[in-house]
């Protein structure tokens, strides 16, 4: 009984030491008619620099990265990225004031504002973003193929190459009634499945690489379809 | 021409007696002869149903008569906003009444089409059909998993009846359009069609015309119940979002205007079923019943949230403004000014010749915002609202939209006054 005080004792004092924004914050915001509940993940690497992750239950948000996050003292600010509306379009923004174990302020979102409250309640867990990775040496080249959505085909072109340890370089053009690149947000490979990501677009490729094809699905939105795209080779002048 | 010209003054008629029926008259014109408010003056009173008013006010001798969610018919006095009778039914009442002769037809999600006496509410008849339901699909919409079918939460409105003759036609989720004998509620004949039918009938000239789910249009002869012709809408057999007549059609000089989810607007020969102009939306579905004035259509859209107006023998665009947010309920015309529901909870009054926006009424739950379903600008909050394609989150979306008072409703306007439901459960008066 008296180790387990011990313990309680030494968390409560960890937490009481930890750089005022650091840690899980756990509680609220007051909308009208309905509280939000949030889950802020706070922290500050070796360098200093702080980093974060927004979990908000009722709305299918898990560990969505922070982004510009300012500390003051006892004062932070920072925004939800996309994660609630783009934040082009006034996504969800946070300013807020420490006091002890408690975090208070403003939440705004879409014009509205409400007041939320954060319990600090244990170290700080923030989620990895996910990263692009360079592709296999024999994934880069130029794809071609089709898929077929509400029974209209759609070309595809997709032009692959690594570009250093950053995310590889994506020409992803779709062929329907219009054309249109793709903006890419991710290009990832793992255990030969390649995954591209185009979120203004809400599509998502991901397919198994072979010698002379990749072959998987293509997700919009709520669709799933069978993609296939083979090797073009290079033109020779 | 003489054929023509007869058409075009019983519109006229039509327009100027605002029969008790939805939109104003058989032809479905949604052109009042009233003078309605220029501007927002008060909320006159507010007569509260134990639940959401989708329904659509008719009046007849100063009493107003419309369906609530709530499972009842209600006669209300237009003047005091106090409750003359109320009628049971054993299902929501989110179509519109037409009155003939001191008696009150409407259906119910019950099932059953009901004939009521106008001054007391006692059932003169009631009419089994085949029974109700919604329109319902696989993957309805693009809501997960794709191999689950759902009901369409937006196929909110029941058939409104029309009246012509001696006899009162209805479609229903059953799939079939009704004419039953006004007098006794005998069946004179059904027409089959392939899908729910939940748009209200139009009548010119012995042909009822009105829209199925199954993507087409019909001309349907009012005496026989043959069809005259078919008009064939868009279809989407990926997700059926753009699939279906849900929009009432008017007719007027000829040609028959009626919007449909495949996102256009119509406009068809009413003799043949011709096609002579469309209005695309791009995606945007055209749930509202068009109102015909002047040459000039008037209409809105659903997610674009547009409204229109354009010309009626072209399709021309003369006028459109933005708005705010879906618009299903219709927009009803009068001296010059029209009266648009709009789903977030607002009425928006609208110069009927340029769409500029006059004035604005909001309902109290649209002002509360509960759980920022809207922006605070009005608009509907969708990454507050669509966490997900998830069946159950887009479900549970479609209730909070529902909830900010949103106007479904179609409003009558007559004297000085806007009656319009509400899905705050209730109907407004408002000058």
């Amino acid at each position: 009984m008296r180790r387990a005080a011990l313990v309680v004792l030494l968390s409560l004092s960890a937490l009481a030491g930890a750089a005022p924004p650091e840690g899980r914050w756990t509680g609220q915001a007051q909308l009208p008619g309905r509280g939000l509940p949030l889950v802020v993940d706070l922290a500050r690497d070796s360098s200093g620099a702080w980093s974060g992750s927004l979990t908000v239950p009722g709305l299918d948000i898990k560990g969505a990265g922070l982004a510009h996050i300012a500390v003051d003292g006892n004062e932070v600010a920072f925004d939800a990225g996309n994660a609630i509306g783009l934040a082009s379009a006034g996504g969800a923004t946070f300013k807020a004031r420490i006091d002890g174990a408690t975090m208070s302020g403003e939440m705004r979102q879409a014009g509205n504002a409400a007041s939320f409250t954060l319990k600090r309640t244990g170290d700080a867990q923030v989620d990895a973003a996910a990263r692009s990775t360079p592709v296999a040496a024999s994934t880069q080249g130029r794809w071609v193929g089709q898929y077929e959505m509400a029974g209209y085909p759609r070309h595809v072109t997709i032009d692959i190459a690594n570009d250093g340890a950053g995310m590889p370089k994506v020409d992803f053009v779709v062929v329907g009634k219009l054309t249109t690149k793709l903006p890419i947000d991710l290009v990832a490979e793992e255990e030969g499945i390649l995954r591209i990501e185009s979120h203004p677009y809400g599509i998502t490729l991901e397919a198994r690489v072979a010698k002379d094809r990749i072959e998987g699905t293509l997700e919009q939105g709520p669709v799933e379809v069978p993609i296939l795209l083979r090797r073009q080779a290079e033109k020779t002048s | 021409m003489k054929s023509a010209l007869a058409i075009f003054l019983c519109a006229l008629a039509l327009g100027a007696q605002a029969e008790p029926m939805f939109r104003g008259g058989a032809a479905h014109t949604g052109l009042y002869d009233a003078e309605g408010p220029r501007e927002f003056h008060r909320v006159r009173w507010a007569f509260p149903t134990g639940n959401r008013v989708i329904s659509s006010p008719v009046m007849q001798g100063g009493t107003l008569y419309f369906g609530s969610d709530d499972g009842y018919v209600y006669a209300v006095d237009a003047a005091t906003g106090r409750q003359v009778w109320k009628r049971a039914t054993h299902g929501p009442v989110p179509g519109t009444p037409a009155v003939a002769d001191d008696t009150v037809y409407i259906g119910s999600y019950d099932g059953h089409f009901y004939a009521l006496n106008a001054r007391t509410g006692a059932m003169r008849w009631k009419f089994t059909t085949g029974g109700e339901r919604h329109f319902e699909a696989k993957g309805l919409h693009g809501m997960s998993p794709m191999g689950q079918t759902f009901f369409d939460l937006y196929d909110i409105y029941l058939s409104s009846p029309v009246v012509a003759g001696d006899a009162v036609f209805f479609g229903s989720g059953d799939g079939h359009l009704y004419a039953l004998d006004r007098s006794s509620g005998a069946l004179r004949w059904k027409f089959a069609t392939g899908d729910v039918v939940h748009a209200s009938p139009a009548y010119a000239d012995g042909v009822l015309y009105v829209g199925s789910w199954d993507s087409y249009f019909y001309a349907v002869d009012a005496k026989t119940g043959r069809e005259k012709w078919r008009f064939h809408g868009g279809e989407d057999p990926l997700i059926h979002n753009q699939v279906g007549f849900q929009s009432s059609a008017a007719v007027v000089d000829g040609v028959v205007y009626v919007g449909c989810r495949d996102s256009n607007l119509y406009a068809l020969d009413a003799a043949t079923g011709k096609e002579l102009w469309r209005v695309n939306n791009a995606g945007s579905w055209v749930i509202t019943s068009p109102a015909v004035v002047d040459g000039r259509v008037i209409f809105a859209t659903s997610d674009s949230a547009l409204f229109h107006i354009v010309d009626a023998r072209t399709g021309r665009q003369i006028a459109k403004q933005q708005g705010k947010a879906y618009m299903f309920g219709s927009p009803a015309v009068a001296r010059g000014i029209a009266y648009q529901p709009v789903t977030n909870g607002m009425l928006e009054a609208r110069d009927a010749s340029t769409g500029e926006l006059l004035w604005t009424y909001r309902t109290e739950a649209s002002r509360e915002n509960a759980g920022w379903a809207l922006t605070a600008d009005g608009r509907f909050n969708m990454p507050m609202l669509y966490p997900s394609n998830n069946g159950e989150a887009s479900i549970l979306a479609a209730g909070r939209q529902f909830s900010m008072g949103s106007m479904f409703s179609s409003p009558l306007v007559a004297g000085n006054t806007i009656y319009v439901g509400s899905t705050d459960g209730n109907l407004y008066a408002i000058e």
